[in-house]
C-alpha cells in the first residue's frame, strides 16, 4: 500500500524560519536511511502559506 | 518551480462516496491533457480520514490516533505535484481541474528547492547527499 504523510505547519514553519545546519544534517542522515530502506519515494518541504494561494469553485451542478 | 496542489476534503469524500463513471472518464481525459502538457509530476486521491492515522510527538511523548478526524475543512482528499514556470500557470490548471470536478477548494503551495537555503546552512555535502536520496527514491517509486 502507498501512504501519504503530511507534516502539520507550526509557529516555526509559518514565519519561514530556516532549519539549523544541525537539523538539516540529522534529517539528511535519516532520509538516507528511509530512502535506502526502499520505503519513501518522494518528500519535500513547502514554503510558508504566505507564498501559497487558495482557490475555490462553488458547486457547478 | 514545483507546486503542491491539495484538494480539500468535503462531506462526500469523507463519507467515501465513489465518483461517478462519468467523472472518472472526464477526469481521465483531463489528466491525459495535463500530463502531455508536461506540467504534472504526480497525482493521487486519498482514502477518507477514517482510514488514516495521526502521529504526534510532544515533549518526547508519541501519541498515535486513528481516524476519522472531524475538522473536514483541514482534511485533504487528493494531491497533485506540478512542475510549472509560475504560480499563475498552476492556478490555471487547478481552475480547469475544479471545473471537471464540478466544484471544490484547492490550496497551492510552492516547494522549497535546495537553492532556497544559504550554503552555510545547506552545505555542498548535504546537497550531494540530497541528490543521492532523490536517485534512490526514484528507484523506490519504480519498485512499487
Amino acid at each position: 500500500m502507498r501512504l501519504n504523510g503530511m507534516l502539520k505547519a507550526d509557529t516555526q514553519s509559518e514565519p519561514g524560519f530556516p532549519p539549523s545546519k544541525e537539523l538539516l544534517e540529522n534529517l539528511g542522515r535519516f532520509i538516507d536511511e528511509v530512502a535506502n530502506a526502499g520505503v519513501v519515494y518522494t518528500t519535500d518541504g513547502t514554503r510558508p502559506s504566505a507564498k501559497g494561494s487558495r482557490m475555490q469553485l462553488s458547486e457547478l451542478f | 518551480m514545483r507546486i503542491l496542489g491539495l484538494l480539500k476534503a468535503d462531506k462526500d469524500s469523507e463519507a467515501g462516496i465513489p465518483p461517478s463513471r462519468e467523472l472518472i472518464e472526464n477526469m481521465g481525459t483531463f489528466l491525459e491533457e495535463v500530463t502531455k502538457a508536461g506540467v504534472l509530476v504526480a497525482t493521487d486521491g486519498l482514502h477518507p480520514s477514517s482510514k488514516g492515522t495521526r502521529v504526534k510527538l510532544t515533549d518526547g511523548k508519541v501519541t498515535v490516533t486513528d481516524g476519522p478526524f472531524i475538522e473536514t475543512k483541514e482534511l485533504v482528499a487528493s494531491y497533485a505535484l506540478f512542475q510549472v514556470n509560475t504560480m499563475a500557470e498552476a492556478v490555471e490548471w487547478t481552475t480547469r481541474f475544479l471545473k471537471v470536478l464540478g466544484g471544490g477548494e484547492c490550496e497551492l503551495r510552492p516547494i522549497f528547492e535546495a537553492s532556497d537555503f544559504a550554503p552555510e546552512i545547506f552545505s555542498p555535502e548535504e546537497a550531494a547527499r540530497e541528490q543521492a536520496h532523490r536517485e534512490q527514491m526514484q528507484k523506490n517509486a519504480i519498485k512499487q
